[in-house]
């Protein structure tokens, strides 16, 4: 037993060294790590009850929403926009909480996924960030006309019909639905193309050996 | 131990997938434990699973665990960044647990500074604990572009230009593919088809610097090999080739070939052909380059150029007269080759302001655009002008701040005045500027609620029709004032330093013009000490009563930044320590911008350097001491100016015969070259040979000149050596060899001392001297001279081109000894003051006194006047005086004592002149005037200064000659163009001789024929008179 023990101590010492943490991608001065893409899979993977995925695609994708949240947060930062209020992050965490049986369970959970309450609050809270972001900066110059909710009403008609739906609402039932729909959309477009013109703007880099 | 991973913080691959199954190690350690295998054998084992092992041993297992060392690689020493700057940065430090969150701090830290590309940390189980190991790649940062082999157009500067790499900057290797390809898009559009581009990059690591450089081979430059035109020509193609001016021409004569290709020369000849088809109405007519096809074989390119004749376009303009000139400076359509609304309204408007100026102040302009055919377009101006008037009156009331002088100067209306402004300036827009430029004046100066009221110009002022007065009635308001500044966010020390650079301080005027004012002083303290990032905020507040204010300051200063060294980079011959010389930057200083901008002005001083840049490298990173880069082109060694021109005046005159004593107006056409050695030994000392060529001299000046003596910028010393052939005075030609040495000693920006050590040598031919004979032998001897002297000069004005204002005074004096190689002995005294004095808005008041004396000594003794050894002054050394820039009664050194037989001039040993002029504006802003009053003369010495206005006898010389003239000076931005004319009652009267040398000498011709200098005298020069 002792030998086994000793064994066991040896073994590490003659182990060569690891790559705890590295550039994964950087943005201006700004870097995004290795461990920062792995926790953000981990979260995402707890707030979906899913399986963690930790391939280099998967990696990739989620390299690419931090550099999109940085651009964000930074602009927002020079913008002087407020995106959070002090009590934001633990509503969120309590609202996440509230899904789960018991503090024991949620605890588990967390536990499962290796994640800590604080990179829940944290990544909760950047996504509120970039709600607010998108609603303050585009969606005021979103406008969507009464000609453009009947366009966009036709058009859904027409695949609902074509799909056999039985009941279909009229136009002034279901205006307002299709006024909010156009809006998103149209928000979320204003919200791509600027992240397409600002990554176009600033100095990204991928590190490749972080997606290996 | 594979059940008990903390697996939180680790990624998934490391701690699920790449472990062998917990099965394996389990039976290897029991194997091992049950001796069921060899020494050899465990150490096989322990290799063979030593890494798959070490895998499960992973991030997750250090966390926690005690920071036994942290090493880096490369190691500390060769980092970047100071001990101390990662020391900073270091989140994780020995002793303290591992954490995952103060690695990624780490590696967001030291990433931050801007120093590295990429880092990893490593880790390692090691004795008590673990290991880290933090791997780290470089930055470079560009430290210079270099171009070698370049063949103008394009120079160095732009095809540095074109890079788009900039001084400082970071580094990045895909940068130099698209620099690469931009330098040779230029050199192709210069016509160097062939060129061969390679780019280098020098590296240095320990300041991690990149040095481009760009090695050119350009090969041939292409030649236009004639045009080709596409669409519609409306006018012969042979002129449309002419205007290109591409093919080989001497003046007017059209040479057989074409001109090399250049950009400029494509561009040029593109316009000229756009406005060969814009004259007349074609003013939308468009020339564009199709293609530019390029003939390898041949190596030449044929530009096709497209030709677009637009639509017939007519400007008319009815109801008033207007040059095409006029109307071509006043409709912007001409000047941007384009028509549309926004321009014809500024075409009205500006000829709105027009017609104002010209006194008609209700003019009414308006405009109508038709086009009669489709191939014509119409725009017709309508002028209402309505009666002229005249601005005679300028009323202003209700100022009790500020008195009326102070607001008048502020205006830009003015009454009429002959001949200047005929009818005034005048327009309502002038009158609203006026308007508004009165409240902000008052506004500054705290009287925030001013009203400046302008009621409609009165006409007929004083029952004269036509004549208008404009009044202004201020209504001041309480004035505001500071009751109290507070100052936040700054140290009490600097809040004393601060203060007296403050405008509003208690009891002090507040506006928003002042607060202005006091956040550029502070921004400016604290930016040239090293605190780039300050910022400044204020608020105000309703002071104890109701018209003052309590002022707050908010200052952070930020990060100070300081300068960690200061690299010079791109000397080739010039010496560093010279450079160093000149940076007033040292290593360790707080990084000041005005100190990096004095440094490149001092180095720019040195005339060596055709481009010095400054910059700071790695602008980005945080770092708090910065490499500060100082990058030099230095100039061309050699430089080669020739120059052409004339001279117009009574210069000339027989050489032969004795006509024309006081100077025949000639032509004299005159020539110079010179070539210029720079920077000599790498030492900034310059050499250079000038050289003169005209009827009446000839000259080669050699010198050398040390701008700094000793390293000491206040001293510089020259060395001169001048061969000259000169008949400037017209009594003999004097062939003069020169020596001198001068030191200069610059006390301050405006005083300077000089030192001066002068031998020549002056031969006078005896054929030359046209004085009595019976002197000529004691004139004609070869004079040597060598002297001493020390030179004081006081330059206080505000322009020495164009002074308005202050003075300027310069006294000289030397020692002429036979120790010093002098055959002669006697001491030169030049005294001269000038001082400029602005009366009112417009004249200025000019005078300069001159006065210069010469005592002859024998054997160290003075000697008086009026001895025969007195007389013995050679000619050469005499003063000779009279002309454009000091008597202008007089042609060219004509003043003072003549010989009594022949009437030339023969110089004096003393002067005193005064001159007097009244400059004043006379048409518009680059035409002026000048009375002038010229008094004083040359005279025989010290003792027969006189003033007296006039001549006793035509052998009398030594009086004081008046001159009073008017003059016409045309401002250029090299000083103006001068014209005078001078009326001078009592010029001299003389006799001369009439015949030839041989006559004279043989006692026949005709003596004693009476002469005089001419009353009228005309000068034509550069610059002002003094």
């Amino acid at each position: 037993m002792t030998l086994k023990t000793a064994i066991l101590l040896l073994l590490p010492l003659l182990a060569p060294a690891e790559v705890v943490d590295r550039i994964a991608v950087t943005v201006g001065k700004q870097v995004i790590t290795e461990s920062d893409l792995i926790r953000d899979l981990r979260v995402d993977a707890f707030l979906d009850r899913k399986a963690v995925d930790l391939t280099p695609e998967a990696k990739r994708k989620s390299a690419q929403r931090l550099v999109d949240q940085i651009l964000i947060l930074r602009e927002a930062e020079e913008s002087h926009l407020t995106l959070a209020a002090p009590g934001d992050a633990d509503r969120l965490v309590a609202a996440e909480k509230s899904k789960f049986a018991s503090e024991r369970e949620y605890q588990a959970a967390l536990a499962k996924y290796g994640v800590t309450e604080a990179d829940l609050s944290e990544h909760l809270l950047d996504g509120l960030r970039e709600l607010r972001f998108t609603d303050l900066r585009f969606r005021p110059q979103v406008q969507v006309s009464d000609a453009d909710a009947r366009q966009y009403y036709d058009k859904l008609t027409a695949d609902w019909r074509s799909a056999g739906r039985p009941t279909i609402p009229s136009f002034e039932e279901s205006r307002a639905q299709m006024e909010q729909l156009l809006s998103e959309q149209r928000t979320m477009s204003a919200l791509d193309d600027w992240l397409e013109m600002t990554r176009a703007s600033r100095h990204i880099e991928y590190k490749e050996a972080a997606f290996k | 131990m594979y059940g008990q991973r903390d697996t939180r913080l680790w990624p998934d691959r490391l701690t699920e997938k790449s472990l062998p199954p917990p099965s394996v190690l389990a039976w290897v350690c029991d194997a091992l434990c049950l001796g069921f295998v060899r020494p050899l054998a465990l150490y096989t084992l322990l290799l063979l699973f030593g890494p798959a092992v070490s895998r499960a041993q992973n991030g997750a297992d250090f966390e926690g665990k005690q920071i036994v060392r942290i090493d880096f690689d490369p190691p500390l020493t060769s980092q970047p960044l100071t001990a101390e700057g990662i020391a900073r940065r270091m989140a994780v430090h020995i002793g303290s647990p591992l954490k995952a969150a103060d690695v990624r701090s780490t590696i967001q830290n030291l990433y931050g500074s801007g120093r590295y590309s990429d880092i990893s940390v490593d880790a390692e189980p090691a004795a008590g604990g673990v290991a880290l190991r933090i791997s780290t790649a470089f930055n470079y940062f560009i430290s210079g572009v270099n171009v070698e082999g370049e063949s103008e157009p394009p120079n160095k500067a732009q095809i540095v230009a074109t890079t788009k790499l900039e001084l400082g900057a970071l580094f990045d290797e895909d940068q130099l593919d698209q620099a690469e390809k931009n330098v040779e898009a230029l050199l192709r559009a210069n016509g160097f088809y062939s060129a061969n581009v390679e780019v280098h990059v020098d590296r240095t690591p320990p300041t991690q610097e990149a040095n481009i450089y760009f090695f050119i081979e350009t090969g041939e430059r292409a030649r236009f090999a004639g045009v080709d035109f596409l669409g519609e020509l409306t006018q012969p193609k042979e002129n449309l080739i002419r205007a290109t001016r591409w093919q080989r021409r001497f003046l007017f004569i059209r040479l057989p070939g074409w001109r090399e290709l250049t950009q400029t020369r494509l561009q040029n000849g593109i316009s000229n052909v756009q406005e060969a088809l814009q004259k007349g109405d074609r003013l939308l007519a468009r020339a564009t380059l199709d293609q530019l096809q390029f003939h390898p074989d041949t190596n030449r390119v044929t530009p096709v150029l497209r030709i677009d004749p637009g639509p017939i376009l007519q400007v008319k303009i009815t109801g008033a007269k207007l040059s095409q000139s006029d109307l071509r400076k006043f409709i912007p359509i001409y000047q941007e080759r384009t028509v549309d609304r926004s321009l014809l309204i500024e075409g009205q408007r500006n000829l709105l302001d027009y017609f104002q100026s010209q006194g008609y102040f209700d003019a009414m302009v308006d405009f109508t655009q038709s086009t009669p055919t489709p191939q014509h377009s119409l725009i017709q101006y309508s002028v209402e002008r309505g009666p002229r008037h005249k601005l005679v009156h300028i009323d202003i009331t209700g100022n009790r701040y500020f008195d009326t002088e102070t607001l008048r100067e502020r205006l830009s209306i003015t009454p009429a005045s002959f001949p200047r402004y005929r009818w005034g300036r005048f327009s309502q827009k002038m009158l609203d500027r006026d308007r508004a430029d009165i409240e902000n004046l008052y506004r500054a100066s705290g009287f925030r609620d001013v009203k400046v009221v302008v009621p409609p110009p009165q006409d007929g002022y004083r029952g004269v029709p036509g004549n208008l007065a404009v009044a202004f009635h201020i209504e001041e308001g309480a004035q505001w004032l500071v009751n109290k500044l507070d100052i936040e966010g700054v140290p009490a020390a600097d809040v004393q330093r601060l203060r007296p650079m403050l405008s509003s301080i208690a009891g002090e005027p507040f506006s928003d013009a002042a607060v202005a004012r006091d956040r550029d002083a502070i921004l400016s303290y604290y930016f040239n000490d090293g605190y780039s990032d300050a910022t400044f905020d204020w608020t105000q507040t309703p002071g104890p009563t109701p018209t003052s204010v309590d002022l707050r300051y908010t200052i952070d200063p930020g990060k100070r930044l300081f300068v960690r060294k200061v690299l010079v980079r791109g000397l080739n011959t010039t010496k560093p320590g010279l450079v160093a010389s000149r940076i007033s930057l040292n290593d360790g200083d707080p990084l000041s911008q005005l100190k990096m901008i004095n440094s490149q002005q001092r180095l720019y001083e040195l005339g060596i350097f055709s481009k010095v840049q400054t910059a700071i490298q790695n602008p980005e990173g945080d770092e708090e001491s910065k490499y500060v880069l100082f990058h030099m082109d230095e100039a061309r060694k050699y430089s080669l100016n020739a120059g052409i021109g004339a001279q117009l005046g009574r210069i000339g005159g027989g050489t032969t015969t004795f006509d024309a004593p006081a100077g025949a107006t000639t032509f004299s056409p005159r020539l110079s070259l010179g070539l210029t050695r720079l920077n000599v030994f790498g030492l900034a000392h310059t050499a250079g040979v000038q050289t003169l060529f005209s009827t009446i001299e000839q000259r080669v000046l050699a010198t050398y000149s040390i701008p700094q003596l000793g390293g000491n910028d206040q001293f510089s010393l020259s060395i001169s050596g001048l061969f000259d052939d000169s008949n400037d005075i017209r009594t003999f030609t004097a062939h003069r060899v020169e020596g001198s040495v001068q030191v200069a000693e610059r006390l301050n920006r405006s005083d300077t001392i000089q030192y001066r050590y002068t031998y020549r040598r002056v031969t006078i031919p005896a054929d030359t001297l046209k004085i009595e004979p019976l002197l000529i032998p004691l004139f004609s001897q070869p004079d040597r001279n060598g002297s001493v002297s020390v030179s004081y000069i006081q330059d206080r004005r505000d322009n020495p081109t164009d002074s308005t204002r202050g003075f300027l005074n310069t006294a000289d004096f030397g020692w002429s000894g036979r120790q010093l190689g002098s055959a002669t002995e006697f001491s030169r005294l030049q005294f001269s003051n000038s001082t400029y004095h602005r009366i009112g808005r417009n004249l200025v008041l000019a005078r300069v006194l001159r006065f210069g004396y010469i005592q002859r000594f024998a054997g160290g003794v003075a000697v008086p006047p009026g001895t025969p050894s007195f007389e013995k002054i050679p000619l050469a050394e005499r003063f000779f005086s009279g002309g454009a820039s000091t008597q202008r009664a007089f042609p060219e050194n004509q003043a003072g004592p003549r010989d009594p037989v022949t009437g030339f001039p023969l110089g004096g040993n003393a002067y005193l002149l005064h001159s007097l002029e009244l400059r004043f504006p006379l048409i518009g802003d680059n035409v002026g005037g000048v009375f002038f009053h010229d008094m004083g003369n040359v005279y025989s010495d010290f003792t027969h200064i006189n003033l007296r206005p006039w001549q006793l006898n035509n052998r009398d010389f030594n009086y004081g000659v008046n001159a009073f003239g008017f003059g016409i000076r045309y401002h250029t931005p090299i000083g103006p163009i001068r014209v005078d004319l001078s009326l001078s009652p009592d010029s001299p009267r003389f006799v001369g001789f009439s015949g030839t040398r041989d006559q004279l000498l043989a006692g026949t011709g005709t003596p004693n024929v009476p002469q005089r200098i001419n009353i009228f005298q005309f000068h034509f020069s550069l610059g002002q008179t003094f």
